[in-house]
């Protein structure tokens, strides 16, 4: 698996403060060889692409329970191209309603994961999606 | 307890029924409560069914409460938005995107008015699940009662108030765990004066479980955190004979139906001694462990939700057997979408069927005294208590969470949990074990329609526009200088910024100025 | 961490962090999460924290931490601030490559002077007693101190100080502690030492690592061998790479990886 070694931002956007299914991807990433900075509860947009960029991360995992991930996706797609990050992959967690992964594609979203699936099918699609550039 | 109960079948069987090795258990309303805290079970009075419901803004829901009302719910229990949970107002940055998103939007007491217009305070029960800012809402919900002229004595409800376990699992936290727990204690030391018929606190291991831990250590986590707060009410001048009796416990049922029914009965057994040996309590209803349960939560899946209905029945039949005081059922569509109509009216059947049909609120204890049951309650409180004798080695809850050592524990067991389900060795129906492979359905979480945070931040513009600045800002000083002192209770000083008119942003940023915020530890 | 963090930016015009946190030795892999305690107490521009994992180092470090410095401070770094994985692991190692060590150790769980490792008591310049408000964080600042009088090196008596991030108490004490230990060291002759003692422990290390690299790959016939003939194997393959300095063995390969942006 090519996630050894990949530097992946996980973190939690917004005021929800359901973290257990961040910390399991995170653990899950570094089992797999990642290394993985962890950001803790409520962070802004622009917190979380201010951190992508200072750590160089390949990768941002966003993990939202709140029902507010669309904005608050789209807010960090927008931070990280006005850094001149563009090229960071972004992914997305938690309970993320199907009728809204198209248009969260769309907006750039890499991947989408739901609690539903096996963490080697996580970790699968996530590193399939971080070699798609 | 002595009467009998007729079965259809013509046979008649006590409503309390005893064998070899009852004197060993007591009877049921008797210490050490391991059969239940009433003698007569359910037979008095049926445990209180309490649906969870609120979004958008006050008027939203006060007229969806209305509805409910007049269809014959007796009891209130208030969602809140997470601004309000987190002490954000409506127009803060990190606030915007979550107005009125998994509850009503209640920025200031002005708001609370709007949600319970037309509603009289003293006619029902309301339970708000609120914890980082329960002191700021108590307080508003008691200035909406002194404006009413209702007294605050007759008012009845609960606030979970327990944010020791928001710091493990939900949170919702603020300040810094001591003067958060600080907090907590005035407020149940306030209730306790003026609102003697409200819970002003209600002790959560559900949301630990639901994260990941164990049935023991759910218990554990959560009979510690209460012994915390038990500590910090003596400190501040509280004698548990009397606030004793107003604490409240709140967990999850999972779905291993025995021993979900050991935890419980461990549990109360636990507690009373404790409350007994180690404070010298002894007035029954100090010692009893009251609580009220969720059936559903994260042992429901969205791959075929249909079978959610007969996981929350069981779960439900648990609760029962377990003698719990109040059960709420997730509809089957819940953990993924907003339940529909049919699906919130059949989780309250559940609770009638089970109620009114099977017969397991008949008897007291209905599971006491089977080799498996009394075996696994023993091994269950051997087990809690190793957990509790775990933490007191650490030093204690609240240096546990200072450090992180609960919250990577639970981390910890949700990643073991979540490998044995991949791996079958727990099985889930229709997700690991006779899958259709057809993907999950999940729905919209919360229907909200675009105006919303409009509304609200037009609403939270004509506040400040219209209230007495110079008196509101009076009442922030006082609490501000208020909070500068340890001994004193910040309760009336909210109550007043409340009066005023301050926001719960302004009155939470008093407080954070003051007390600073928790030190997140991020720990593996 | 933070606290100080924000106290040295009122001198320093920019302030670099590295936080190293442990790597699996299962996975390889990471969980850096000491940043959020930096952020969460300071945000500023001239403020720049790197996580970086420990790697293949088992000294509390991390592999390249000689490289990082540099590459910091050729970005006009006025101060770097190394935040190692622990105190347990933490010995010779980082005093080589940075002029001031500040060990915090933490009241509690049975902590008591005689039963701290060795290693600690020598390689702090600097001690704090964290989390003061903690039982027994007094007594165990008393013993430390009485316990470091006895060890002045080169006419500097370790300081212990109380700290608390509850109160933010002791970290303007921290702070002075450590310029009054720099203009200590401006004061002695020696004062290039600590970059030569970097470059010995630079070249010490990258040496190590590779031969660790190349002990690891043996095959297990060679190592039936007698040891005579192992060790020489090893140290001819070892100079046997002088002749291609910068070929893209493993270690070269991690040299590069952590400061650059992919």
């Amino acid at each position: 698996m090519s996630l050894a070694k990949k530097r992946i931002l996980i973190a939690k956007p917004g005021l929800d403060g359901h973290d257990v299914g961040a910390k399991v991807v995170a653990m899950a990433l570094r089992d797999a060889g990642a290394d993985v900075i962890y950001t803790g509860l409520r962070k802004s947009p622009d917190y979380i692409a201010d951190v992508a960029v200072d750590e160089g991360v390949h990768a941002v995992g966003l993990s939202v329970l709140s029902g507010s991930h669309l904005s608050l996706a789209s807010d960090v797609i927008a931070a990280l191209d006005a850094r001149g990050a563009g090229d960071v992959a972004v992914f997305l967690g938690g309970t993320i309603p199907h009728t809204e992964h198209k248009a969260l594609l769309d907006m750039g979203i890499r991947a989408i994961f739901t609690a539903d699936e096996t963490l080697d099918d996580v970790l699968t699609r996530f590193d399939a999606a971080l070699g798609e550039t | 307890m002595t009467g009998v109960v007729t079965l259809p079948s013509g046979i008649e069987v006590p409503v309390v029924a005893r064998g070899p090795g009852a004197e060993r258990l007591g009877d049921p309303g008797e210490y050490p409560f391991t059969r239940g805290i009433f003698p007569d079970g359910y037979r008095g009075r049926l445990w209180t069914m309490r649906q969870y419901s609120g979004f958008g803004t006050a008027e939203e829901t006060n007229a969806r409460y209305r509805f409910l009302l007049d269809h014959g719910q007796t009891g209130l229990s208030v969602a809140l938005d997470l601004p309000t949970q987190c002490g954000y107002d409506p127009d803060h940055p990190m606030a915007r995107a979550e107005i009125g998103k998994v509850g009503v939007s209640l920025f200031s007491r002005r708001e609370m008015e709007i949600l319970f217009r037309g509603i009289g305070l003293d006619a029902i029960s309301t339970s708000f699940t609120i914890n980082g800012t329960a002191a700021v809402i108590f307080a508003m919900y008691l200035a909406v009662a002194d404006r009413k002229g209702v007294p605050r004595s007759a008012l009845t409800g609960t606030i979970q108030n327990d944010i020791l376990k928001e710091f493990v699992a939900r949170g919702t936290w603020i300040f810094p765990v001591q003067p958060s727990v600080r907090l907590v204690a005035d407020t149940v030391m306030f209730a306790g004066e003026e609102a003697p018929r409200f819970n002003a606190i209600s002790i959560a291991g559900a949301h630990v479980r639901d994260a990941g831990v164990t049935a023991a250590e759910e218990m554990a986590f959560t009979l510690a955190n209460g012994l915390a707060y038990v500590d910090a009410l003596i400190a501040r001048g509280g004698d548990p004979a009397r606030f004793g009796s107003r604490l409240s416990f709140f967990f999850y049922v999972h779905m291993d139906l025995f021993e979900e029914v050991a935890k419980f009965r461990a549990a109360r057994r636990i507690w009373a001694d404790l409350m007994r040996t180690r404070y010298d309590v002894t007035d029954p209803a100090a010692q009893q462990l009251r609580f009220g349960v969720v059936c559903g939560g994260s042992s429901l899946t969205a791959q075929q939700p249909l079978n959610n209905v007969v996981r929350v029945a069981v779960e439900n039949l648990a609760a029962v057997f377990a003698g719990a005081q109040s059960i709420f059922t997730c509809a089957y569509d819940e953990a993924f979408q907003i339940p529909s109509e049919q699906s919130a009216e059949l989780a309250l059947r559940t609770q009638q069927i089970i109620a009114h049909e099977s017969g397991a609120a008949s008897s007291v204890d209905p599971l006491g005294g089977s080799y498996l049951v009394e075996s696994l309650t023993d091994s269950m409180e051997e087990e809690i208590r190793a957990v509790m004798g775990e933490l007191d080695d650490y030093g204690g809850v609240i240096v546990a969470i200072e450090d992180g050592y609960l919250q990577t524990r639970v981390a910890r067991r949700a990643l073991e949990r979540k490998g044995q389900i991949d791996r079958g060795e727990r099985v889930v129906v229709g997700v690991n074990r006779y899958a259709d492979g057809r993907p999950p359905e999940i729905g919209e979480m919360f229907a909200l329609d675009d105006g919303t945070a409009a509304r609200v931040l037009e609403k939270l513009d004509r506040l400040k526009a219209a209230r007495d600045e110079r008196r509101m800002g009076e009442t922030l000083r006082a609490l501000a200088k208020a909070a500068e002192h340890d001994d004193e209770n910040l309760m009336p000083h909210i109550v007043a910024c409340c009066h005023a008119d301050a926001t719960v942003g302004e009155i939470t940023d008093v407080l954070r100025d003051r007390w600073g915020e928790f030190d997140e530890p991020v720990r593996f | 961490m933070g606290a100080i963090a924000a106290h040295r930016l009122g001198s320093a015009r920019h302030l670099g962090v590295l936080a190293i946190d442990p790597t699996s030795p299962h996975s390889g892999g990471s969980i850096l999460g000491d940043r959020i305690r930096i952020d969460g107490v300071v945000t500023d521009e001239r403020l720049y924290v790197r996580s970086v994992p420990s790697r293949s180092s088992a000294d509390g470090t991390t592999d390249n931490l000689p490289d990082l410095l540099a590459a910091l401070e050729e970005q006009r770094f006025d101060e770097i601030l190394v935040e190692t994985v622990g105190v347990g692991q933490a010995d010779y190692a980082v005093r080589q490559c940075v002029d001031t060590v500040v060990v915090i150790v933490l009241p509690g769980s049975g902590d008591t002077v005689q039963a701290m490792k060795a290693g600690i008591l020598e390689v702090g310049h600097v001690y704090a007693v964290h989390k003061a408000d903690r039982p027994g964080a007094d007594l165990l600042a008393a013993e430390l101190a009485a316990t470091l009088d006895r060890r002045a090196l080169n006419g500097w008596i370790p300081p212990v100080l109380l700290t608390s991030t509850v109160s933010g108490a002791g970290v303007p004490q921290l702070s002075d502690a450590i310029d009054a230990h720099r203009s200590h060291l401006r004061s002695r002759r020696d004062a290039g030492a600590c970059t030569l003692a970097r470059a010995r422990y630079d070249v010490e290390r990258l040496v190590t690592r590779r031969a660790r690299e190349l002990v690891a790959d043996l095959p297990p016939d060679a190592l039936r061998q007698p040891l005579r003939d192992v060790y020489h194997a090893v140290v001819h393959e070892l100079l046997g790479e002088l002749a291609v300095p910068h070929t893209t063995t493993n270690s070269e390969g991690q040299r590069d990886g952590d400061c650059s942006t992919p």
